[in-house]
């Protein structure tokens, strides 16, 4: 991994200045880590995410943000240390779990998927009669454990993509060809123009909004979702979307008049389809209330059950 | 919320790329924003174009966090049913205020020595019917009050003119402070508005004013004063009533509306505010806190304050009625650290549940550099423990993690005493991976070896499933 990206001098002198702090921040000698082959990681860390031109103090800065702790403990543990190991067991063992059931959000799938990222931690690939570890990728941007539920998501997701295609086939196979196109939408009657004066202002949007945008009316997922994804607050996100609703319609129809289209069949050709969309954003919307709303009601009954008897003795 | 055209939905799906996807790593620094801006805009901009790794990173939240931050609704409900050192003066004060509220939310309270300033009387008139010794109703009193209640100076010894004509002044302004000056001033107070109003008899008319003022606070006095001063004329046709009659009136009053209708809205709302003891971490928030109490802005302090006030006189206990505490939370963060917040969770502070931890704690804390400073599981890692429930009633307070860990603290995590639950023969073993409190004394905890263990006492003894 190291020998395939170049180490700028920049990354060799800082992490040779900065090692035995850094060691002693990772806790590299507890864990079995030796300080040559975590310089190595270190670098090999700091080449793969700073532009190769970074200067010394950002490459300094940079370290220093990394979760060495962990980072060194994932290295240990792919390394084959076993103390790191265990370390690693009574820490995540359980979270790990946790974690696959929230995605799977059923048992069984959720036990099968920590078992099967269990066994690429362990490192069951063989490479030229060596172990791998899945662990040795971990970098230390992020928390470990925020890796470990990225990983099992990214599992999760490829299995899914995996399952749904099965799926169609077999529906393809069983019930004949009738079930096998859901009645291809009707595609709204669209000029090109109109094409390009949207793909021009989706263009013209900061990522950030048409990552919003895509999240929100492409994936289904609720305002709240999305504002978790971008660790906001759900009243931003909301805001945000209906300010960004507003503003991309109002673009789009600008540009499109200013290319000489009358305004009405502008107007027309955007609202195409524009009712099968709404029942979409209904039921998105519909999903918004959070699982614990009931339990938190029920809690509200006791205490005024525990109250009113008080207030008539 | 306003839609958007479907073609735009269209053509930004269309714009999907096929590109190398960021790795597991990059994912989870976006996440949890530790990305720089540069590398962000790249993440995020891939994000806009790949629904798989949209999808990823939604599945990747952390289920919420806070899975064990008590609800403010459960420990209030829990509360009650504590001790009974807490609940009796809270339900007494209860009590009290209602009566005070009632009786201000229905009546005018006023003073008038043009009428009888040879002769002070007690005069009450009670218009809802039941009790109405001087039955005329009053003409300019306000007719959406059921019940109106006159009370005028009952001293024994008459009162001065300028004695009365402040005590009206004060009363029309409706001051916060008023309460306070009178009950300075009165050495007999009982605790509860309506002994008040019984023992003291002459004295309670005076006295009862006063009292209005104490313990309804801010709030019940400026309702009370515009019809004070409309009501003085109204004073003026109330006669003949003696103070023997003021005070049985102010008794069956007492009686029938301050006690029996304390379940009245009003009521609710001023037994919250004047009885902190029983919500200990739920007061409602008022901007009223005392500022010694803000400074010392820690549940267990405030509870232990609650606790020695609530013995002491009425003046302290007014003090107290106004004392807020922001319901202390508690959760476990990724790292599994302890972690307690006292403002709603704006804020989170680490626990420690011993003190050998606190020092190397802050030896860890001194040594960190700025930019690892805000690396919180660096804190945690020195420790190697690892908290995996929490849950919290009130001030009683439980964690537990790996290897049968298990702390206890009855003070909102003042002090802590470590629990190793076990019962013939048998400990509990595994980590602790739930623990549930439906009140204070009923708990039920799980562990990582299947084994779940109950106890119906608060901790002292425990029963295997």
């Amino acid at each position: 991994m190291s020998a395939a990206i170049p180490i700028s001098g920049a990354v060799q002198s800082a992490v040779a200045e900065m090692l035995g702090e850094l060691c002693a921040k990772g806790g590299c000698a507890k864990l079995g880590l030796s300080r040559e082959s975590f310089a190595a990681i270190l670098r090999a860390v700091a080449a793969k995410y700073l532009p190769a031109e970074a200067s010394e103090a950002e490459v300094r800065v940079f370290l220093l943000t990394l979760r060495l702790d962990e980072l060194a403990l994932a290295r240990a543990c792919a390394a084959g240390e076993n103390s790191a190991w265990e370390i690693f067991l009574t820490r995540y063992r359980e979270k790990l779990y946790q974690s696959a059931l929230h995605i799977a959000r059923e048992d069984s799938a959720a036990r099968d998927l920590a078992d099967s990222l269990y066994a690429e931690l362990y490192g069951t690939t063989l490479r030229d009669g060596q172990r791998v570890s899945k662990l040795a990728s971990f970098t230390g941007r992020g928390s470990l454990e925020g890796w470990l539920r990225t990983v099992l998501a990214q599992e999760f997701v490829n299995r899914y993509r995996r399952g749904k295609r099965l799926v169609s086939l077999d529906q393809e196979i069983e019930d004949g060809a009738q079930f096998t196109a859901p009645e291809a939408e009707p595609e709204p009657t669209v000029n090109s123009r109109l094409e390009s004066c949207v793909d021009a202002a989706l263009a013209a949007l900061p990522s950030e909004d048409r990552f919003v945008l895509a999240a929100y009316y492409l994936d289904g997922r609720t305002l709240a979702e999305v504002a978790g994804m971008l660790g906001v607050h759900e009243s931003t996100i909301s805001r945000k979307m209906d300010k960004l609703a507003k503003s991309l319609r109002k673009e789009i129809m600008a540009s499109i008049v200013r290319q000489g289209v009358d305004r009405r069949a502008a107007e027309e050709a955007l609202e195409a389809d524009v009712r099968d969309l709404r029942v979409n954003i209904r039921r998105s919307l519909g999903q918004e209330s959070p699982p614990g709303a009931f339990s938190e009601k029920k809690d509200a009954g006791r205490l005024e059950g525990k109250i009113a008897p008080r207030a008539e003795s | 919320m306003e839609d958007v055209p479907k073609i735009v939905l269209k053509r930004l799906q269309q714009t999907a790329r096929a590109e190398d996807h960021p790795d597991a790593n990059l994912l989870t620094a976006f996440a949890e924003e530790s990305l720089a801006e540069y590398e962000r805009a790249r993440v995020v901009e891939h994000l806009a174009q790949c629904s798989d790794c949209r999808e990823v990173v939604a599945l990747a939240v952390p289920a919420s966090e806070s899975v064990a931050v008590a609800a403010a609704a459960v420990a209030a409900a829990s509360r009650p049913s504590r001790g009974s050192w807490l609940s009796w003066p809270g339900l007494r004060w209860g009590v009290a205020a209602a009566g005070i509220v009632a009786i201000i939310s229905i009546g005018i309270v006023q003073y008038t020595q043009r009428q009888k300033s040879a002769a002070p009387a007690a005069n009450l008139m009670a218009r809802n019917g039941t009790a109405a010794p001087a039955a005329q109703p009053l003409p300019s009193a306000p007719a959406a009050s059921e019940t109106q209640i006159v009370v005028l100076p009952a001293e024994k010894e008459k009162p001065s003119e300028a004695q009365a004509k402040e005590r009206k002044k004060d009363l029309s302004n409706g001051q916060n402070n008023l309460g306070a000056d009178r009950l300075a001033g009165s050495p007999s107070q009982n605790l509860s508005a309506g002994r008040a109003l019984q023992g003291g008899r002459s004295v309670a008319a005076g006295s009862a004013a006063s009292r209005i003022g104490a313990g309804a606070g801010g709030g019940a006095v400026p309702k009370a004063a515009p019809p004070a001063a409309d009501s003085s004329a109204a004073a003026g046709n109330l006669k003949n009533a003696t103070p023997e009659e003021t005070a049985k009136l102010a008794q069956n009053l007492n009686a029938s509306q301050a006690v029996e209708v304390s379940p009245a809205p009003q009521t609710v709302v001023v037994e919250a505010q004047a009885a902190p003891v029983t919500a200990t971490q739920e007061g409602p928030t008022s901007d009223q806190v005392i500022e010694n109490q803000t400074q010392q802005a820690s549940p267990y302090n405030s509870a232990k304050a609650v606790g020695a006030i609530a013995g002491k006189d009425l003046a302290t206990t007014q003090n107290a009625s106004k004392l807020t505490v922001a319901p202390a939370r508690w959760s476990i963060n990724a790292d599994g650290a302890l972690q307690r917040s006292l403002d709603g969770g704006k804020t989170w502070v680490y626990v420690n549940v011993n003190s050998e931890l606190a020092d190397s704690r802050s030896q860890a804390a001194r040594t960190a550099d700025n930019a690892y400073e805000n690396n919180k599981s660096k804190v945690k890692a020195k420790l190697n423990m690892i908290f995996r429930a929490v849950a919290a009633n009130g001030t009683e307070v439980w964690a537990g993690g790996s290897a049968t860990m298990l702390y206890h603290s009855a003070d909102s995590g003042a002090h802590w005493a470590r629990v190793l639950p076990s019962a013939e023969g048998a400990t509990l073993s595994g980590d602790i991976t739930r623990i549930e409190f439906s009140d204070a004394q009923h708990g039920r905890i799980a562990t990582s070896s299947g084994e779940v263990w109950i106890t119906a006492d608060d901790g002292q003894t425990w029963r295997r499933q």
